[in-house]
């Protein structure tokens, strides 16, 4: 049987560490193996010019739509995303369906250019607790209303922050029902 | 088993119904969608929803007139309406009309999904009000205490005293003297009628339904178990927990239950910590607990617990004086509620009622006077109104006639029914359990 595979796709990015720390995490609570793809450009109509924000929605369509033989796409981009119901989004999904899609936009710590260790920890923690939120959203998992676990929904930085990048004990059962099931 | 709220997002733009659909299936709701007013007004004949959220722009009927024709049908449905074109005018117009909020789109992620939650919380405090209420009314369904026998004056007496108390106390009483009406007068006289009264009948649950009604569950503690319920115990903390029949719990229970008195503290199904409750308890049975003691079904510990203070509510054939005040107050609320033009109960009839053994107690009095106010034509009571069993003369020194006339009362149903408990424990007006232990205590079976 051919072993199901989670394909990391940089969108307009090129930050090899942070795929790699991402691909890491994902195989740590999934029990799948992941790779990382190469660096695409998103086409320049899923960005709306009004809004100057990229559609989420739209890039899901997107990457979903795409020849790939992998089982789940995560799409990681640095761009500003949104959906016509909110103002932007940390990340988007499909609700049991094959594509996540993750911005970094929103989730740095400090103005561009400060790099310090510290700054960069609390970004990439960030960016991996997205990952796995929006990857797991895709398994049929709904916002938890435990503020420590993963699935609790983040609707700003401190909201990330306080959770961890685990499931909490429930969601975990869930997730591995959800599992069984496929 | 609390059930998914259900949300209908009405847009005529895709995109929106998608995003928001979307964002609220996340969020673990049931969305559905509809591009018009139209078309939502037709899924609504059909389907019930928790919330609306509807947009105020939308070609034919617009979003303002679905709010006012939805808001016509069923003024409890909740209605959130949304726009992009903000103004102060439809804003205003929309919360006369009876719209919960209004928002611009597109929202800021803290907004709409705080929002939702806010109303459904709302929406599950109203629910668990209504069941609380439903119990009150179901509790208070027998009348109030009334009596002026010297055992009801010294029962009186009895209650003024523990109602001031957080005591424990077990309130004993053949079914249908009002022991339920009993527990609910001494919970409005505490310190605590503040707090919410709730109810739960061991005789007439299973042990399984009893047990996730009683702890509530965490999410995830077993299949369909999507998002954590409170349990009655929960509920009923700061106020007054009444547990009815209580001699009916299974020996699982008796356990549990014994842990939460001793301790305080209770784990929900599937929970990981315990939750301290602060409640006070009252209880009642019908039965002779000492005697299931005895005979191994029922626990001595529990029994302490539970026995702090014993109150005895006598039956009506002790206190046969009472019964023309207690006839006479269910006529002028049962006239009420049936529209009956009968206001008095003839001097025959008033003999009749009072020389009957009554082995229903209370309720079967009520349901007597019901009955004579469904069929009585005349403007009072007359003895042909009322049931026939009032008719019969009393035969047998009055303890051997009680139990055999229960004895044959119960054996023509349960023929009657061909042995279906559910229904003929339905037609006495008894619980399940209590018809168990009359088919063992008179051998039936």
């Amino acid at each position: 049987m051919t072993p199901r595979v989670v394909e990391i796709v940089p969108l307009n990015i090129s930050d090899k560490d942070l795929m790699s720390a991402i691909a890491a995490e994902i195989t740590r609570i999934f029990p799948f193996q992941c790779r990382v793809g190469a660096t695409e450009r998103l086409p320049a109509e899923l960005l709306d010019e009004k809004r100057g924000q990229y559609h989420a929605t739209r890039i899901l369509e997107h990457l979903a739509a795409s020849d790939r033989t992998s089982f789940r796409v995560l799409g990681v981009t640095t761009l500003d995303i949104f959906t016509p119901i909110l103002r932007y989004v940390f990340g988007e999904a499909m609700l049991e369906g094959r594509a996540a899609l993750v911005s970094t936009y929103r989730l740095s710590t400090a103005p561009s250019g400060d790099d310090s260790p510290s700054n960069r920890s609390v970004f990439v923690s960030r960016v991996l607790k997205e990952c796995i939120h929006e990857l797991s959203h895709t398994f049929g998992l709904t916002h938890c209303d435990d503020p420590a676990c993963v699935m609790a929904a983040s609707l700003d930085m401190t909201h990330i922050d306080a959770k961890s990048t685990q499931l909490c004990y429930y969601c975990r059962i869930m997730l591995k029902d959800e599992l069984n099931k496929n | 088993m609390r059930k998914k709220f259900r949300i209908l997002v009405v847009d005529d733009e895709l995109s929106i119904r998608i995003s928001l659909g979307d964002l609220l299936r996340c969020d673990g709701y049931q969305v559905e969608v509809a591009e018009s007013a139209e078309s939502a007004l037709e899924m609504l004949k059909t389907q019930s929803f928790d919330l609306l959220i509807v947009d105020v722009k939308m070609p034919g009927i617009d979003g303002l007139e679905m709010l006012e024709r939805v808001k016509g049908d069923d003024p409890d449905t909740t209605v959130v309406m949304m726009t992009a074109y903000g103004s102060i005018d439809s804003a205003v117009q929309a919360m006369k009309l009876g719209a919960i909020d209004y928002v611009i789109k597109p929202f800021d992620p803290m907004k709409i999904g705080a929002l939702v939650k806010r109303i459904f919380k709302n929406e599950l405090m109203r629910r668990e009000h209504r069941l609380l209420k439903h119990q009150v009314q179901v509790c208070c369904g027998y009348g109030p205490m009334i009596g002026q026998s010297p055992a009801m004056l010294k029962l009186f007496e009895l209650v003024e005293d523990v109602s001031s108390t957080d005591s424990v106390v077990l309130i004993t009483g053949e079914s249908g003297t009002g022991k339920e009406v009993l527990a609910r007068t001494i919970h409005e006289k505490s310190s605590r009628s503040n707090g919410l009264f709730v109810g739960v009948n061991f005789g007439a649950f299973t042990e399984s339904l009893l047990e996730s009604e009683l702890f509530g569950y965490e999410k995830g503690a077993f299949t369909g178990a999507n998002t954590s319920k409170k349990g009655l115990l929960e509920i009923a903390s700061g106020g007054t927990f009444f547990l009815d029949e209580v001699g009916n719990a299974s020996p699982k229970l008796q356990i549990d239950l014994l842990r939460v008195l001793q301790e305080r503290k209770f784990r929900k199904i599937g929970g990981l910590r315990d939750e301290e409750v602060d409640f006070r308890v009252l209880a009642a049975t019908n039965r002779d607990l000492e005697k299931a003691i005895e005979e191994g079904n029922f626990r001595q510990d529990l029994y302490y617990r539970l026995n702090v203070v014993q109150v005895h509510i006598p039956p009506l054939r002790e206190r046969r004086e009472d019964i023309p005040a207690l006839a006479k107050h269910f006529l002028e609320v049962l006239r009420a509620r049936l529209n009956k033009k009968t206001s008095v109960i003839s001097p025959e009839a008033m003999q009749y009622l009072v020389a009957y053994d009554w082995p229903g107690n209370v309720r079967e009095l009520e349901n007597a006077i019901e009955r004579a106010l469904v069929v009585g034509k005349q403007k009072q009571v007359m003895p042909e109104d009322l049931p026939i069993v009032l008719h019969e003369p009393n035969g047998e020194p009055i303890d051997e006639s009680l139990d055999s006339r229960e004895r044959d009362y119960i054996a023509r149903k349960l023929e009657q029914y061909e042995w279906n408990i559910s229904r003929t424990a339905q037609a006495l007006k008894i619980d399940r359990g209590t018809l168990y232990a009359k088919i063992k205590r008179y051998e039936l079976s």
